[in-house]
């Protein structure tokens, strides 16, 4: 019997997967081979989906991007035993592509059947917890905190200290809270993580809770992703069924409830408040802080709010040691980064590298250039919110402060690429519709700001005074980056700031004056 | 008919808080004490300077809507203020087109005295 | 160099997997051996997460038509939860594939909450609808990176070929077209979901075909 791999991700699915896997299975059956399917994660190696994988004697051989047509081809060459196609790759470990990287969260994701307790403990699943389990929640906390991990949701506040914070504070009951609310364009790593390792996040949340002193687990995961759902759901049930949830954790004393709880398509609920106020059953309006959710958070008690990858990198951290996960990266970005590929991109899907790469480099080695096969006109990091980066960027380390420092942001690590024919005034006035359209609506500079930002740069595009509208717009980003209350309204300045810094030229108003230019062809400005 | 004014200090009063302790604060020239956590709003209201607002009453926890008061503190990027300011000054966004800060601001004691400007 | 442990594939603490069975030993009797890919497991297999149950997913199935008692039932179901409002106008939705404004004052009693937060809760979020859908749900992408590969002109065609605006339900009640910030395949746009099926990399024909498929089995 040959065991053949199809991935069951839903960006796999949405170029075919399961009519890959049924092909597979009706080619099976006219030959008369036994062949075991299993509906894996994705190898995030997005523009090879759907990837094939067939497991021969030393490793898994891949095959793709496979088409329902290419199945019978690839029964002719062999494939069950790894035999040669145009379509094949060799060991899937072996691609460079993959073999650069350093892949500690999604060390499993592709590997195993996510829904499968021996895969994910052959693989070096519950180690963390049995370990955790043999620790007080001060020794969790330190751990955590040595090792240097910042969140990676993308405000990057140490996760150690804030499980401290929660665990010294006073009040009861606790709760520990994920934050899966991946709202960010260009950004699929935590669903990626949901649908191919969902133990893991389950893992992560136990030992949060056996950190803090909470029994009560809630993981927010936004609709626009029900294939994530569903398998955590089906997770959660296997979870309590083999004893890893429930009133007794692996037979110890300690109990661990978790819920799936689903959004309702609100981007602002991505931000820890706007989610807390969520799952309180309101509208997802952020809340003033002081107080911290660590101090006052879901319906006013301490609470740990943890984006998926920090808690997936904590089991790292606890399987392997804080000096382990310290000893990667650079300065104070500690451990490893997942870079998301996305938009116009030759080769997108997932980068889980050190700290210490530039941009340039992740480009090059990784991306591959556009998809298009157009020169890179601009790069987008960190999400909607991200500034837009042009080539004389690149040499830019991949690092938290570095970015910073340039008035731009890593955030949650998506990177989206845009090639020459982008339209960057556009990208500006699509921030500000951003914001206008997702605004929670409840302080001024970004539910009114984000509306009259839409209008000025209508005008400048119009070429109506432009230069005087671009004054007015320069006052808006200043204001909604000072007096925003949280970063929604905080952040959109950043890409309409660099795109006013970096593509001066988009506007400046001489858009309109050309506006008989041939769009279908050449660059736009 | 008389009316009785009675002062609104923007932030809820903070005596009996769990940080029991004071911080003596300098607003435009005159020092006032107050508990920890109190906001520079109400410090402010106390000694005397007025502060407007839109959206911060003293029977309310502060909401952080209206986003009319802005504090920089100096030294902090930003203009959320959080726990120990070294100095901090105060400023009125434009109130023409738009503009409103987070009012509530808690810091706590043993920092030396801060002495915000009036806008 | 990557390290033994780091390499992908391995236990981290760098003891090998056993491997998969040789080509000439694949017979049915090794396989007890193999812990690596067993048989029959506990739980739940990738099978039948293969096709996801809920959600979008639900809206193939024809909606029920109001009942009061079985949104009184779908209330109860809930009402235990912590923070129950939103699980319950989802599950509300997921039955009748939209919140009937009968339903709010049933919810709002049995929640002890005013009409007005139900109403609050049911106006802010963009998924709850207050009106039925149409039968065919069309969402498309408008995030940065599906609009760096012409998503932008996807969504343009979208409303000006079906002739609605985002949010609108065709007068027949055979489409309804919405516009989404981002589906999570942000490596493969332009993405659309038709009735909770996402598709990467579509273009414009490919879309007209989906929806005109969609709606013509809908109409059979």
């Amino acid at each position: 019997m040959s065991t053949v791999y199809v991935p069951a991700d839903s960006a796999a699915r949405s170029v075919g997967a399961d009519q890959v896997a049924a092909a597979i299975e009706l080619q099976a059956a006219r030959r008369g081979c036994v062949v075991d399917i299993v509906r894996n994660g994705s190898r995030e190696m997005t523009w090879l989906e759907p990837l094939v994988e067939v497991a021969c004697p030393d490793g898994r051989v891949g095959y793709g991007p496979v088409a329902p047509g290419d199945v019978a081809g690839l029964f002719d060459a062999g494939f069950l035993d790894g035999g040669d196609h145009k379509l094949g790759h060799g060991r899937t470990d072996q691609i460079p592509w993959l073999a650069l990287q350093n892949r500690l969260t999604f060390s499993r994701v592709g590997i195993i059947d996510p829904l499968s307790v021996q895969d994910y403990q052959a693989h070096g699943g519950l180690i963390a917890l049995r370990r955790a389990l043999a620790m007080t929640p001060e020794q969790i906390c330190d751990e955590v905190t040595a090792s240097g991990l910042r969140g990676r949701g993308g405000a990057g506040f140490p996760v150690g200290v804030k499980w401290r914070t929660v665990l010294d504070a006073p009040a009861w009951p606790k709760f520990v809270t994920c934050n899966a609310d991946e709202g960010d364009s260009g950004t699929f790593a935590d669903r990626m993580l949901m649908e191919g390792d969902p133990f893991m996040l389950i893992e992560g949340m136990v030992i949060a809770g056996l950190a803090v002193g909470a029994h009560e687990g809630f993981i927010y995961v936004r609709s626009e992703y029900p294939d994530a759902v569903a398998t955590m759901q089906a997770a959660i049930r296997t979870a309590y069924k083999t004893g890893w949830l429930g009133p007794r954790v692996l037979g110890s004393d300690h109990g661990f409830d978790l819920e799936i709880r689903v959004g309702a398509g609100a981007y602002i609920c991505g931000e820890e408040t706007a989610m807390l106020e969520s799952l309180e059953g309101k509208r997802g309006v952020v809340r003033a802080k002081p107080p911290l959710p660590a101090i006052e958070g879901l319906f006013g008690k301490p609470t740990v709010v943890n984006n998926v990858l920090s808690l997936a990198s904590v089991l790292v951290v606890l399987a392997h040691g804080s000096d382990f996960y310290r000893d990667f990266g650079v300065g104070s970005s500690r451990g490893t980064q997942v870079f998301q590929l996305a938009g116009n991109v030759a080769r997108g899907g997932i980068v889980e590298t050190a700290f210490g790469i530039t941009l340039g480099q992740m480009l090059e080695q990784f991306a591959g250039g556009t998809a298009s096969g157009r020169p890179i006109r601009a790069v987008q990091v960190g999400g909607p919110l991200g500034a837009y980066l042009p080539p004389t960027e690149f040499d830019l380390p991949l690092d938290y402060e570095a970015f910073a420092q340039a008035g731009a942001m890593i955030g949650h690590g998506g990177v989206v690429v845009f090639d020459d024919t982008v339209d960057m005034a556009a990208q500006a006035r699509s921030a500000m519709e951003f914001c206008a359209a997702e605004s929670c609506g409840k302080c001024t500079p970004c539910r009114v700001g984000a509306v009259r930002g839409v209008e000025v740069i209508d005008r400048i595009v119009a070429g109506q005074d432009a230069a005087a509208n671009v004054v007015l717009l320069q006052d808006l980003c200043e204001l909604m980056a000072d007096g925003s209350l949280c970063a929604m309204g905080g952040l959109t300045p950043m890409p309409v700031r660099s795109v006013l810094q970096h593509f001066p030229e988009s506007m400046d108003g001489s858009a309109a004056r050309t506006d008989q230019q041939d769009r279908t062809g050449g660059a736009r400005r | 008919m008389t009316l009785l004014r009675e002062p609104d200090h923007g932030t809820p009063d903070r005596t009996g808080a769990v940080e029991a302790r004071s911080v003596t604060v300098e607003i435009d020239g005159t020092a006032v004490t107050v508990p920890a956590g109190t906001s520079v709003m109400r410090a402010a209201g106390l000694a005397g300077v007025e502060i407007p607002r839109l959206c911060a009453t003293d029977s309310l926890e502060p909401f952080g809507s209206c986003r009319l008061r802005l504090v920089e503190i100096e030294g902090r990027k930003g203009t959320r203020p959080r726990a120990r300011p070294r100095a901090a000054r105060t400023w009125l966004s434009r109130p023409a087109r738009l503009g409103c800060s987070g009012c509530a601001v808690g810091w706590s004691s043993s920092t030396p005295p801060i002495t915000p400007a009036t806008a | 160099m990557l390290s033994a442990h780091q390499r992908v594939g391995r236990h981290p603490q760098g003891v090998s997997l056993p491997n998969p069975p040789a080509a000439s030993s694949r017979q049915p009797g090794r396989w007890a051996a193999i812990r690596w890919r067993a048989g029959p497991r506990p739980g739940v297999s990738s099978r039948e997460i293969h096709q996801p149950k809920r959600y979008h997913h639900a809206q193939r199935r024809a909606a029920r038509p109001w009942s009061h008692e079985v949104a009184l039932r779908t209330i109860d179901a809930h009402a235990g939860q912590r923070g129950p409002l939103l699980p319950t106008l989802l599950a509300l939705q997921e039955t009748f594939g939209y919140v009937d404004a009968r339903a709010v004052p049933l919810v709002a009693k049995a929640l002890n909450l005013s009409r007005a937060d139900v109403h609050g809760v049911l106006t802010f979020y963009p998924d709850l609808r207050s009106t039925p859908p149409g039968a065919v749900r069309v969402q498309v992408c408008r995030g940065e990176a599906c609009q760096s590969v012409g998503g932008r002109a996807l969504a343009d065609h979208a409303t000006s070929d079906l002739r609605l605006d985002f949010g609108q339900s065709a007068p027949d009640g055979s489409l309804t077209l919405d516009e989404v910030f981002c589906l999570g395949n942000c490596a493969l746009g332009p993405a659309v979901t038709v009735n909770g099926q996402l598709h990467g990399r579509v273009q414009a024909a490919q879309l007209d075909a989906m929806v005109r498929d969609s709606t013509r089995g809908d109409r059979a």
